[in-house]
């Protein structure tokens, strides 16, 4: 075999080796550092000790963050759905769907940080929402925006267009066809889309930190107030050094736990509901 | 009971109805894109009354606070510096792993492996960044700590992690592409009796090389962005990026600074204007890519 | 013969090219019309303008004129013209549905919710199809679970549900085996006693079979119209020996 070619395949294995490891390796070492520290009183206490968190449990984050996670999916998926479904089946211009790609692609390309500080500049100074779910809710929402919309025009768009055709031809306004055919058709790509996207959201620290995440507050009661949220949570405990690390392991866990579970939903639905119409 | 001509009106008019509701949010989409560069921009700019732009972009003094018989400077050439640097190496890293592996999906993988891998990989994009930091944090620094780096934390450790953040993004893009050539080309070179890797050495990952570098600088973008797991293991100094040296991103400058700057205070818009740095040279690069990608391909 | 549907001067372009030139044509009532043709000739195209489906692609110009029954379908409005003109596509595409909830989809959107009178229109449509007999215990199982001969049975059933007066095949059999050609092709036939059939297809032998008058369509332009038995016995055109000769399909 030549030289060349024994070279590219030894690559691709240790490549495909070293990726596959590194997920092993990362997965593993939370699952178990942090599974010493899982217990039920972790999962439902409010953290207690000297130092913030070196004690007791992490539910007002866990509570938290449910909070802002779901307060970012509405606000996030509605429009991107709703753009999608727009761009597909009532958009005629193409320089318009080219214009509106690119304004997405923006959006995505905005750092996170940097939606961090437009939230706070406008909602939680000018307006004075102050900081609260709502001010974060509005960062990660036009974070997650993009990752849901190209997810839905594309599920869109793969829909056989002689099928949307069909229901014209019966007659029925082309609401009636998105209502009745298409959004029920695209129900799974749409779900994983969204429990994805809450995935995304749920993760991320940056928009958070200065507009409605706080180091410590009870339960989440309303959306203009702030709350406690995983990630910050995390990365507070490890910013305090060594003293709340079992904590932060069990942290890290909870969060891993949620991606990992996620993940594996949104993939077995996707098969189970695997495209009938293409049997 | 409704006539028939009144159903079909009212379906009508509900349709008018959706459609304005659809086309409204296609709009408040776009305009949350304006009001986001908008409202960055217009807490940039009073930067500019009182540093200059030579100054702020060209030098690395980032002193908030006044020192001794100066005023504060704000200079972000260091974590500039440091932004791109770290992201170009953790391109650099990424790319030569994730395309191994990218190789080894679409030339060794069958359909089933690939319908498990795919998934599996994905996972990588589903960490948070927070996590990997902690785990960049716990690991790669006290690795480097052992091996005799200072504190561990350093530029090279937040490539490394970039990198593997990068990982997912780059794989699944440049296995596609991959795929795309080997099922084109294989067959016909097959016909000729050549050694498979032999082509996809020769042909197909020449043919694939204008999108695996398309890929590679799109995920730059993707790097620049990153903010907490780069920020807990680069040490967050203002120094000038060298490979086992600290230093600190524009991104996490932000972060560390926003909470203790004065709402108004130069200080505070000078961290707008490094965001808006920062946004700028992403959209650079975005359509820089995506001009050339028209040319070219 | 009395016409159900009048074409004239229909000229449609994609984007600068044309697809159909000048074309001028009349469709009686009741009877079944073949409109025949080398691939690309602009079949597809020339059903789309009939039932209004043509204005959903972008970049599409047209100009002429089309009467349904002696109305000008520029007057009809686009929901209730392609409720008279209903349309069967190549591909057979039930939706995602059950039997049951394709054939009452278009019944219910008009407003009909009665359960006794939705089962009397699932019946009675299955019946014109042949179809009642064969799947009356399978009505809630999903349409996608048939045959293909079935499914496009079923997706002509669906287009009967509007009541049309005019019904569009385009290549209907093609994507279907022999045996479920002969069922449809069976069924067509007893369909034209209450309803006017237009039907593209490439099978000469099944213009042969089914219809009472022939339209050949070349390039966009009509060559020949002509009963059936008249073009079949002696085409006028040369294009049209031509064509019947095999020297282009």
């Amino acid at each position: 075999m030549h030289f060349r070619s024994f070279i590219i395949r030894l690559w691709a294995y240790v490549g495909m080796g070293l990726v596959a490891g590194v997920i092993v390796f990362l997965f593993g070492y939370i699952f178990y550092k942090g599974g010493a520290c899982i217990s039920w009183e972790f999962l439902t206490q409010a953290p207690a000790g000297a130092m913030l968190g070196q004690e007791g449990g992490i539910f007002p984050a866990i509570t938290g963050s449910l909070a802002f996670t779901l307060t970012a999916v509405v606000i996030g998926a509605v429009p991107a759905i709703a753009t999608a479904l727009w761009i597909v089946f009532f958009c005629h211009s193409k320089r318009l769907e080219e214009i509106l790609h690119i304004v997405i692609q923006c959006i995505a390309g905005v750092p996170s940080i940097v939606l961090g500080l437009f939230a706070y500049s406008l909602f939680v100074r000018d307006l004075q929402f102050g900081r609260c779910i709502l001010s974060s809710g509005i960062a990660l929402g036009i974070m997650v925006l993009p990752f849901i919309e190209v997810r839905a025009e594309k599920a869109f768009r793969e829909l056989p267009q002689q099928m949307i055709h069909a229901v014209y031809a019966l007659g029925c306004t082309k609401t009636h066809a998105m209502l009745t055919v298409v959004l029920p058709a695209c129900r799974a790509e749409l779900f994983s889309g969204i429990i994805l996207g809450g995935c995304y959201a749920m993760g991320a620290t940056a928009p958070m930190i200065f507009t409605g995440a706080v180091a410590y507050a009870s339960n989440p009661t309303s959306i203009l107030k702030p709350a406690m949220a995983l990630p910050l949570h995390l990365y507070l405990l490890v910013a305090q050094g060594t003293a709340s690390l079992g904590i932060a392991y069990g942290t890290a866990f909870v969060m891993m736990a949620v991606i990992l579970i996620s993940n594996m939903l949104v993939t077995i639905y996707a098969r189970r509901r695997q495209r009938a119409w293409k049997q | 009971m409704h006539s028939a001509r009144e159903i079909l009106n009212m379906k009508k008019t509900g349709n008018r109805i959706f459609r304005f509701i659809l086309g409204s949010f296609t709009l408040l989409t776009s305009l949350a894109l304006a009001f986001v560069i908008i409202f960055i921009v217009k807490e940039a700019l009073p930067t500019f009354q009182n540093v200059s732009l030579k100054e702020f972009l060209l030098t690395g003094d980032w002193m908030p606070i006044s020192g001794i018989g100066n005023g504060p400077r704000f200079g972000i050439l260091n974590f500039l510096a440091a932004t791109i640097f770290v992201s170009f190496l953790a391109i650099l890293i990424a790319g030569v792993v994730g395309i191994g592996a990218a190789l080894f999906l679409s030339c060794v993988a069958t359909d089933r492996m690939r319908g498990v891998l795919y998934p599996f990989i994905d996972l990588l994009a589903g960490i948070p960044s927070v996590v990997y930091g902690f785990v960049g944090l716990t690991v790669l620094v006290k690795l480097f700590l052992k091996a005799g780096v200072r504190t561990g934390s350093c530029v090279l450790a937040a490539a490394i992690l970039l990198a593997v953040m990068l990982l997912p993004y780059l794989v699944s893009a440049v296995s596609e592409t991959l795929l795309k050539n080997k099922d084109a080309y294989l067959k016909a070179a097959d016909a000729l009796g050549v050694d498979s890797w032999y082509t996809i050495c020769g042909i197909v990952l020449p043919a694939s090389f204008k999108n695996i570098l398309a890929a590679m600088i799109l995920a730059i973008g993707r790097a620049m962005g990153e903010t907490m797991a780069v920020m807990m293991v680069i040490g967050n100094a203002n120094l000038f990026p060298t490979l086992l040296g600290k230093s600190e991103t524009i991104a996490a400058v932000i972060a560390l600074e926003m909470g203790t700057a004065v709402n108004g205070s130069t200080h505070f818009h000078a961290l707008y204007a490094a965001g808006l740095v920062l946004i700028i040279v992403l959209m650079g690069i975005n359509f820089g890519i995506n001009a050339l990608r028209k040319r070219f391909i | 013969m009395e016409t159900i549907m009048d074409v004239r001067n229909l000229t449609v372009s994609y984007e600068g090219k044309a697809a159909l030139k000048d074309v001028t044509v009349s469709f009686p009532k009741n009877e079944i019309t073949a409109i025949i043709g080398p691939s690309g000739c602009g079949k597809t195209t020339f059903l789309q303008s009939l039932n209004g489906l043509i204005t959903e692609i972008s970049g599409v110009r047209c100009s002429g004129e089309i009467q349904l029954e002696g109305q000008s379908i520029d007057g009809i409005s686009k929901e209730v013209l392609r409720k008279r003109v209903g349309i069967v596509f190549q591909t057979p595409m039930p939706f995602p549905f059950s039997v049951y909830k394709n054939l009452t989809y278009a019944p219910k959107y008009y407003g009909i919710h009665k359960k006794s009178e939705l089962d009397r229109i699932v019946e009675e449509k299955l019946r014109m199809v042949g179809l009642y007999e064969e799947i009356q215990n399978d009505l809630h199982k999903s349409a996608l679970k048939f045959s293909g001969g079935q499914q496009q049975r079923i997706c002509i059933a669906r287009a009967l549900t509007v009541e049309p007066e005019v019904i569009l095949l385009d290549e209907p059999c093609s994507a279907l085996d022999v045996q479920s050609t002969a069922v449809i092709e069976k069924t067509l036939l007893e369909l034209k006693k209450r309803y006017s059939l237009i039907i593209v297809t490439h099978n000469i032998a099944q213009a042969k079979r089914l219809s009472d008058r022939v339209v050949f369509l070349k390039d966009g332009r009509i060559v020949e119209t002509a009963k059936t038995s008249e073009f079949f016995a002696e085409p006028k055109e040369k294009e049209s020996q031509e064509f019947l000769g095999g020297m282009f399909g």
